[in-house]
């Protein structure tokens, strides 16, 4: 199985962490809160596509609202192939920052 | 969801930008994206207002193009790879011709975006004022009988006062003196240390200035900083100049300028940036001026004396023509008795404050002006060259087309739609473009360093932050990809399977039609600029080399010292400086003025015939000159005397007036205006008519000669020194020392009154320079195009040539061959282009009093010129083709 990209594996996480909230704004605003990085309103509909076309995740449509000038929401959940990747993306880190030798861990702790 | 539920929400939004929206997302995405940007623009509009969410919406609609762009490619990606991957290999294997579309796109844009940033640049002017939409200038238009007398920037000082009390639209409103905004700033240092420099940046305002205006500050109070009297402001650079890196505040200036006096420091202000109209070192309290015993104003009520601008920030809501009568009411109220008697009125525009650079023009005005003209030529020009770019790439693409053929053919059986086949060449347009603009930008980048030595304008590097720049640049890229590619596409599409594959090529003789269509216009348009540029020189050279009826050759000027000590006779000292400067053999004549030619008169106001009414008042110009001034400067006599030392009376009484002047107060000759007496302004001052001169150019030949008074004077601000330029150092140095010694501490400098006269035609020079340098691009983009079609034609010709050698032609008979035919579409071009540039060189002339006249070969030369540089471009791939032995070229057979 090819691994995800780390854009990928965070957004993945941020559905997971919105559980039945994740839609297009709340999952920019929840990246950009763990990453400090950007998205534009439009942009994070890439990554998120692109999670969509490898399986990862589903989409749903909510209901239309007024102020959303009567437009849909659309949610995203994340599929049993997109647990089964996150699972082995995280197996992959653990195993890579397993076993470091001392002096390396020490330097990488957190400050 | 219902239809009306959509709409009803939508009312508030920015409808234009929902539309972009829509247009750019996927079907897929459309609804939901169109609802977040709904969302988020709502919660920001309720929290910070509708501007800052409409910005927000536009930024973010802007900020997430490229990513739309993406996620639509993304779906389509495999045949998008494909494209991709056709368009770089086709680049890859046709070297030249790809050298060829991108460099000349890149040149092509390069050239237009400094251009963009000039035209920004010019049009940022006074912008960067807060709240500058409701800030406003006073402008004066004076009507008598109903006409129009002259038009000013200028106004009385009374008038602000007047307005702030009457006027409740007004907000605040502050005057700006810059009348000769020259002067001598001195310093005494710590060890006692006198350092004098001469400034020109001097004004005088009111304390409201500072609250109108956003200069900003760097040290010092807005809001009290020129409240005293003897405050003063001093600019970043100019406290540089005279403390270094000490700190100016409450340190004391000694000013000798409108006003004298010894000012202290209350403030520094960053430099006024370049894109200002105002521009100023020192800022000193008005009221100094206006209530100095000794000074012009003291014993005025205000209403005499036009030398002030006035400036107003207006409520928002002002009706602003409302307002513009209540201050012509004021006017024409307070000066009602004068005006009355000479049925004159003032009428009152407000100038939007960004509008005072551009679209200025006043018979009296001040500050850093431009012209709207100027612009918009050069926003044209700009878009003459994109033109041309984009034609070769037209013509580049079209011309290939035929080898695309069987691409398109085998496209189409595997079941490729039309629609397909477009958007892969407009796939490939955008390819190249995009790697055009890529280049552009560093090309411009590079360029714009020169651009602003030549233009003299200070277009800083800060325009890659304006919105307004970005916005047509981008506008440039998407007009460019459809522009150069909606054609060739079309063209291509609709190639038929059948036939591209059986081998013939589509209907080729009406492409070649456009395309030599196409080729005329790019030369059109090269050679319009090339004859404008040669105009535009030819004219600046005429006006340069034009007899002025005086004689400004080898004349220095230095300037009355400003400093001088209170127990010094300044009158005496003033002659032993002459007579001193005389006794130099290298100083043939010394003479003094109250101004020099190119600088303007010291006055400007209305006189009559002695006798006449009062309505019969005319526009007159006012220098005092010395004795010998007529004589030193080489003017000529046409009927009377000069001033003369003897006649006593001269002094009091005597006047000398230009032709025009004679002519204007009604004399059918010069002689008979002699003797007559000519009352000056509205009192009943009256001087008598010794002399008239013979009409000569005391400002650029691009005006006309007005009418000219000047009456005597020992003094004055100028002193002229006819010198022998032999060893012009030495008597620099021995004037210099001169100066120092007759009156010390002051600054010494010089200027020669010819360049000083031509600086005059600086803007119309560098208009002639950067004219020329876009003219260059255009040629060079034209002929870029040209090689490509050459080198295409010559490839294609190969066996028809080869024929044509073995049956007996030479090689000379080849090149002719093929040249005619690129020579024919230049010559065309010509002859098209001449009336037209007739047409426009005619009418930018009637801006000079003195034009060149149009001959032939004002427009011949340039024409031919650009004729010549076409036949040579296509000459090389010609000439090789020309040569080829038909044995190679036959072989492949």
């Amino acid at each position: 199985m090819a691994l995800i990209t780390r854009t990928e594996e965070m957004l993945l996480l941020v559905v997971c962490k919105l559980q039945d909230d994740a839609f297009g704004l709340s999952i920019r605003e929840k990246a950009e809160d763990i990453t400090g990085k950007r998205y534009s309103v439009g942009g994070i509909y890439v990554p998120l596509d692109r999670l969509v076309r490898k399986g990862y995740l589903t989409t749903e449509d909510g209901k239309p609202t007024q102020e959303r000038m009567g437009r849909p929401r659309r949610l995203y959940k994340i599929t049993p192939e997109g647990l089964a990747m996150l699972r082995e993306a995280r197996r992959v880190h653990e195993a890579m920052w397993a076993a470091l030798p001392d002096l390396v861990a020490q330097q990488l702790r957190p400050a | 969801m219902s239809t009306s539920k959509r709409t009803q929400g939508r009312d508030d939004l920015p409808g234009w930008a929902v539309q972009v929206l829509r247009r750019l997302l996927p079907a897929y995405h459309r609804d939901v994206v169109i609802g977040d940007f709904a969302e988020v623009y709502r919660s920001i509009a309720a929290s910070r207002g509708r501007g800052r969410a409409l910005r927000w919406y536009w930024g973010q609609v802007l900020k997430s193009t490229p990513a739309f762009i993406a996620n639509g490619l993304y779906f389509g990606g495999d045949m998008v790879r494909n494209y991709l991957k056709i368009a770089l290999r086709g680049l890859g294997r046709r070297k030249f011709y790809a050298t060829l579309n991108v460099g000349g796109l890149a040149v092509g844009l390069a050239a237009c975006l400094l251009i963009f940033q000039y035209v920004a640049f010019e049009k940022s002017y006074d912008t960067f004022h807060d709240d500058h939409e409701n800030l406003y200038r006073l402008t004066i238009t004076r009507t008598q009988g109903g006409e129009v007398r002259s038009t000013s920037a200028f106004s009385w000082s009374a008038l602000a006062p007047l307005l702030e009390q009457n006027v409740p639209e007004v907000r605040t409103v502050a005057r700006f003196h810059p009348n000769y905004s020259t002067g001598t700033i001195a310093y005494s240092d710590a060890a006692g240390q006198r350092h004098a420099l001469r400034e020109d940046g001097i004004a005088y305002v009111d304390p409201a200035f500072l609250d109108l205006y956003s200069f900003p500050f760097l040290r010092g109070d807005p809001a009290t900083a020129l409240a005293e009297p003897l405050a003063l402001l001093i600019s970043e650079s100019a406290a540089q100049r005279y403390f270094g890196e000490d700190d100016p505040i409450g340190k004391t200036l000694d000013v000798r300028a409108w006003g004298d006096g010894a000012y202290t420091i209350t403030g520094v202000l960053a430099d006024v940036p370049a894109n200002s109209h105002l521009q100023f070192d020192f800022l000193l309290p008005l009221d100094d001026i206006l209530h100095d015993d000794h000074g012009q104003y003291h014993d005025t009520d205000g209403w005499s004396w036009t030398n002030f601008v006035t400036y107003a920030r207006l409520h928002p809501d002002a009706d602003v023509e409302a307002v513009e009568r209540k201050a012509a009411g004021l006017i024409n109220e307070a000066k009602r008795e004068a005006y009355e008697e000479a049925d004159m009125a003032a009428v009152v525009a407000l100038q939007p404050l960004a509008d005072i650079h551009l679209f200025s023009d006043f018979d009296e005005d001040w500050g850093a002006l431009g012209n709207y003209k100027t612009v918009y030529f050069f926003t044209l020009v700009a878009l003459f060259i994109l033109l041309i770019a984009w034609v070769n790439y037209i013509n580049l693409s079209t011309a290939r087309a035929a080898e695309r053929a069987k691409e398109v053919g085998v496209r189409k059986v595997a079941g490729a739609r039309r629609g397909q086949v477009v958007l892969q060449f407009l796939f490939e347009s955008a390819l190249i473009n995009g790697l055009a603009l890529v280049l552009a930008v560093g090309l411009a980048v590079l360029g714009l360093p020169y651009l602003n030595e030549l233009s003299g304008a200070a277009v800083t590097p800060s325009i890659w932050t304006n919105p307004w720049f970005w916005g047509s640049f981008l506008g440039v890229f998407v007009v460019g990809v459809v522009m150069s590619s909606l054609y060739p596409a079309f063209i291509l599409s609709a190639f038929k399977p059948v036939t591209v594959l059986k081998g013939r090529r589509g209907t080729a003789a009406s492409r070649q039609g456009l395309r030599k269509v196409l080729v005329v216009f790019q030369f059109a348009a090269s050679i319009a600029l090339f004859i404008g540029t040669y105009a535009a020189f030819t004219q600046v050279d005429y006006m340069r080399a034009f007899d002025l009826g005086m004689d400004l050759d080898r004349m220095l000027v230095i300037q009355r010292p400003s400093i001088v000590e209170e127990n010094v006779d300044f009158v005496a000292q003033r002659e032993v400086l002459k007579a001193e400067l005389a006794a130099y053999p290298a100083i043939t004549a010394i003479t003094t003025s109250t101004s020099v030619p190119g600088g303007g008169f010291n006055l400007g106001t209305t006189a009559r015939n002695e006798g006449a009414a009062a309505s019969e008042r005319e526009t007159v110009h006012m220098t005092w000159i010395n004795y010998n001034f007529v004589d030193t400067y080489g003017l000529q006599l046409a009927a009377g005397r000069n001033f003369s030392e003897d006649q006593t009376t001269d002094r009091e009484e005597a006047m000398l007036i230009n032709e025009t002047a004679a002519r204007t107060f009604g004399y059918a000759s010069p002689a008979e205006a002699l003797g007559k007496r000519i009352v000056l302004g509205g009192g009943s001052t009256s001087f008598t008519v010794v002399g008239v001169l013979k009409d000569f150019n005391w400002m650029s030949v691009k005006q006309e000669v007005d009418p000219y008074f000047f009456r005597p004077t020992r003094g004055g601000r100028y002193y002229s020194l006819k010198v022998n330029t032999a060893n012009l150092d030495e008597t620099l140095a021995a004037i210099q020392s001169t100066y120092d010694t007759v009156f010390p501490g002051n600054p010494f400098d010089y200027f020669f009154v010819d360049r000083f006269f031509d600086e005059q035609y600086k803007a119309d020079q560098q208009f002639g320079t950067l004219f020329g340098l876009f003219a260059l691009f255009a040629v060079f983009v034209a002929c870029l195009g040209l090689v490509g079609l050459a080198a295409f034609t010559a490839a294609r010709r190969t066996k028809e040539i080869g024929v044509r050698k073995v049956l007996g032609a030479s090689a000379a008979n080849i090149v002719r061959l093929l040249l005619v035919d690129f020579g024919k579409l230049v010559l065309i071009a010509l002859v098209l282009t001449i009336p037209l540039a007739y047409f426009a060189l005619d009418t930018w002339l009637a801006n000079f009093a003195a034009r060149i006249d149009l001959t032939v070969w004002l427009f011949l030369l340039p024409g031919l010129a650009v004729v010549v540089v076409a036949l040579l471009t296509v000459s090389y791939h010609t000439s090789r083709a020309a040569l080829t032995n038909p044995a190679d070229s036959l072989r492949y057979e």
